[in-house]
């Protein structure tokens, strides 16, 4: 048995009377980087989430690498890297501090090493000792997804990752992103832009008021064609055969 | 455990020293109240002086809640404490580094403030040894509710606000022992073993509790 | 329908215990020689100053539950236990001073089992103006299943040091503290008055626990129903 590098199971979660998730089954292999797409509140962030067990009320089954994320999921938290909408960055210290606490924090062995490598990969080197409530929103939006990545996770949730990245940081994003995931990683991340999501994703899911209304390979698909069924479904509310 | 601690004290102790949020607020702040007790009891008497202590503790159980309250409102700001709670880690060796951080900027702060608290209530040291056992467990004491209530207040609505609320209720028996000790040290009281054990025994009860019920208090739903 | 017996039974038990307390208080206990009539309250201030403590020991209790289960309907039991607790609660604070200012001429004494009453009372008000603020109701379950647990740790520790701290600064004697040297007939009509206002606790606790069980009742079908249209909608 080959373990999916993120399955989730028939996720439902409520919000009082909102179900955020309707039953939502996925299943991402290393290699694979999944886009997800919907609109405002369709339940992007709220899948993120869960599966990133920043969650942990909901119905339905999660696992990362075959490990279910239980209450001790200690090693499914090691190999997940999650992004959010908020940086997850202490204002207040610098950028290398911020990536040495949290690699600490992971007990990565060569932290130090490490912090630096990240920072040179997301091309802030020069910006290392700069405390992070004095960097632009796009450098902060880099650190955030280089702390990450600091502990060399296999499996990265992304919230939005290009929001704020100016056109060379994307592509610096992408390039990384393609590396990750040629070297086995998986990746999952929401996007509104599908030409920025071809440049990166094979794969593309579209979530609709809290339920998976499209899952398809974006192997044989060119970025105009999927935006049609895109526009499709969210227009009509079914995929096209 | 205690390496994550080690971790989170190093680093709530360098976010201090770059911007020294809590420990100037506190400070202001306790100076204050010793500022308005002045005016609104005469302190200069005998029978005031007497008093003392009890007008310090009671300025610090106040300035403190400023203090416990950074503590969580930093790891809310830019969601960093997300972060800090899905590493796999463990909540208990959270806890134990933000305690220990906030009892060092209570104990700091008290330092800092006993020079003008001298000479404000012309109090003199008696027992300095006793003057900083009291004021070590009192803080660590005040640390030990004050961070588990500070995460609990963090989570809502209201914020700092609910925390006072939530910890000076809970912080009584912490806060007469500190009195009766601190009272002890400026030759104002006698007996000071009961409360010396109370304090301690205080400060274990409250952070074993605490480093048991952390992972609660940390994971979001 | 066994908790529909239990209900009926509860306030049978209720209804006769009480009259039978309330009998004894006002025609068989004799009239205390020093403190006269007023001192018959104390059937009452004491029963509910009990019986507020096992609403707080019944939170501790339901929180500890809580937090090893995750089944919401301790947290509904911790929620009620507290809330009666903080109204009996209130009312031992309100029959003392009742009580002390004819007897001892002062409303009010910093006593260590008053003054534990007030700190306990703070403590509870507290946890449920902590529920109010939390919209989740997991979170709101579990960070007042925490507050619950450490509030009640508390609770020995707050009355050693009242109780010391009382040792060390000595105020006015107050003489006729209770339980000292009851006569029979007293001790009888206090436990009579103990078992009526624990069968009130326990009815007025299953009372709130079925408006908390309705309310989680009608939000789970509205949340079913409005699941039930979405799908609906879809389809």
């Amino acid at each position: 048995m080959s373990a999916h590098a993120l399955e989730c199971e028939r996720i439902t979660k409520r919000y009082g009377r909102i179900a955020a998730l309707n039953s939502v089954d996925v299943s991402v292999d290393p290699g694979e980087c999944v886009a997800i797409f919907g609109r405002n509140g369709a339940g992007k962030t709220t899948l993120l989430h869960v599966a990133g067990s920043l969650i942990r009320n909901f119905d339905g089954e999660v696992r990362v690498f075959g490990q279910s994320r239980g209450d001790n999921g200690s090693d499914a938290r090691r190999t997940t890297g999650l992004v959010l909408h908020e940086t997850c960055l202490y204002d207040d210290l610098t950028a290398a501090e911020n990536l040495r606490f949290f690699a600490r924090l992971y007990q990565v062995s060569d932290a130090e090493r490490r912090a630096g490598d990240v920072l040179a990969r997301f091309e802030l080197a020069d910006r290392a000792q700069s405390v992070v409530r004095t960097l632009s929103r796009g450098m902060k939006q880099r650190l955030a997804i280089a702390r990450a990545m600091v502990h060399r996770p296999r499996l990265l949730l992304m919230d939005e990752p290009f929001t704020g990245l100016d056109e060379p940081s994307s592509q610096t994003l992408v390039t990384v992103l393609r590396e990750f995931v040629r070297d086995g990683g998986a990746v999952v991340l929401s996007t509104h832009d599908v030409e920025r999501a071809f440049d990166v994703a094979t794969r593309a899911i579209v979530l609709e008021r809290g339920s998976l209304t499209l899952d398809r390979s974006l192997a044989d698909v060119d970025a105009a064609a999927f935006r049609h069924a895109y526009w499709h479904v969210l227009f009509t509310g079914t995929a096209r055969a | 455990m205690l390496q994550t601690a080690r971790a989170v004290l190093e680093k709530d102790f360098r976010i201090e020293l770059r911007t020294r949020d809590a420990i100037s607020a506190a400070l202001v702040f306790s100076i204050l109240v010793l500022v308005v007790f002045n005016f609104a009891l005469d302190v200069n008497t005998p029978e005031m002086r007497r008093l003392a202590a009890g007008f310090f503790w009671v300025a610090f159980a106040f300035a403190g809640t400023l203090a416990l309250d950074r503590s969580f409102a930093l790891e809310k700001e830019s969601g960093a404490g997300r972060a800090l709670a899905l590493a796999p880690v463990d909540a208990g060796g959270i806890y134990l580094g933000k305690c220990a951080a906030n009892a060092a900027f209570l104990f700091i702060t008290q330092l800092v403030a006993l020079p003008l608290f001298v000479i404000f209530f012309d109090v003199s040291i008696q027992r300095a040894g006793a003057l900083a056992a009291s004021f070590a467990l009192g803080s660590i004491a005040f640390a030990a509710v004050g961070t588990l209530f500070s995460a609990v207040a963090a989570n809502t609505r209201m914020r700092g606000l609910l925390l006072p609320i939530l910890f000076l209720p809970l912080s009584v028996p912490a806060l007469i022992a500190s009195v009766e000790t601190t009272s002890f040290a400026l030759g104002n009281a006698e007996g000071p073993s009961f409360w010396f054990t109370l304090l301690v025994v205080y400060d274990v009860v409250f952070l074993t509790a605490s480093v048991l019920v952390f992972e609660y208090v940390l994971e979001e739903s | 329908m066994s908790r529909c017996k239990f209900a009926i039974f509860i306030d049978s038990m209720l209804f006769i215990t009480m009259a039978a307390a309330m009998a004894m208080i006002f025609l068989y206990a004799p009239i205390e020689s020093e403190m006269g009539i007023v001192q018959k309250i104390f059937y009452v201030h004491v029963p509910l100053a009990w019986n507020a403590f096992l609403g707080f020991a019944m939170v501790f209790y339901y929180s500890f539950r809580y937090l090893s289960t995750r089944n919401p309907r301790y947290d509904r039991r911790a929620l009620s236990a507290a809330e009666v607790g903080v109204l009996f609660t209130t009312l031992v604070l309100i029959t003392g001073p009742i009580w002390a200012k004819p007897v001892w001429g002062i409303w009010w004494t910093w006593d260590a089992r008053l003054t534990l009453t007030l700190v306990l009372w703070l403590i509870y008000i507290g946890y449920l103006m902590l529920r109010r603020y939390i919209e989740s109701p997991e979170r709101r379950a579990v960070l007042a299943a925490v507050v619950g647990i450490t509030g009640f740790i508390d609770v020995p520790l707050v009355y050693f040091a009242i109780r010391w701290w009382r040792t060390q600064h000595p105020q006015p004697v107050i003489a006729g503290g209770e339980g000292s040297g009851l006569d029979p007939a007293m001790a009888a009509t206090l436990w009579v008055s103990v078992a009526a206002f624990t069968f009130l606790f326990l009815a007025l606790f299953g009372r709130r626990l079925d408006v908390e069980v309705e309310r989680s009742r009608r939000e789970t079908e509205r949340d079913a129903a409005e699941a039930a249209h979405a799908q609906g909608v879809r389809t």
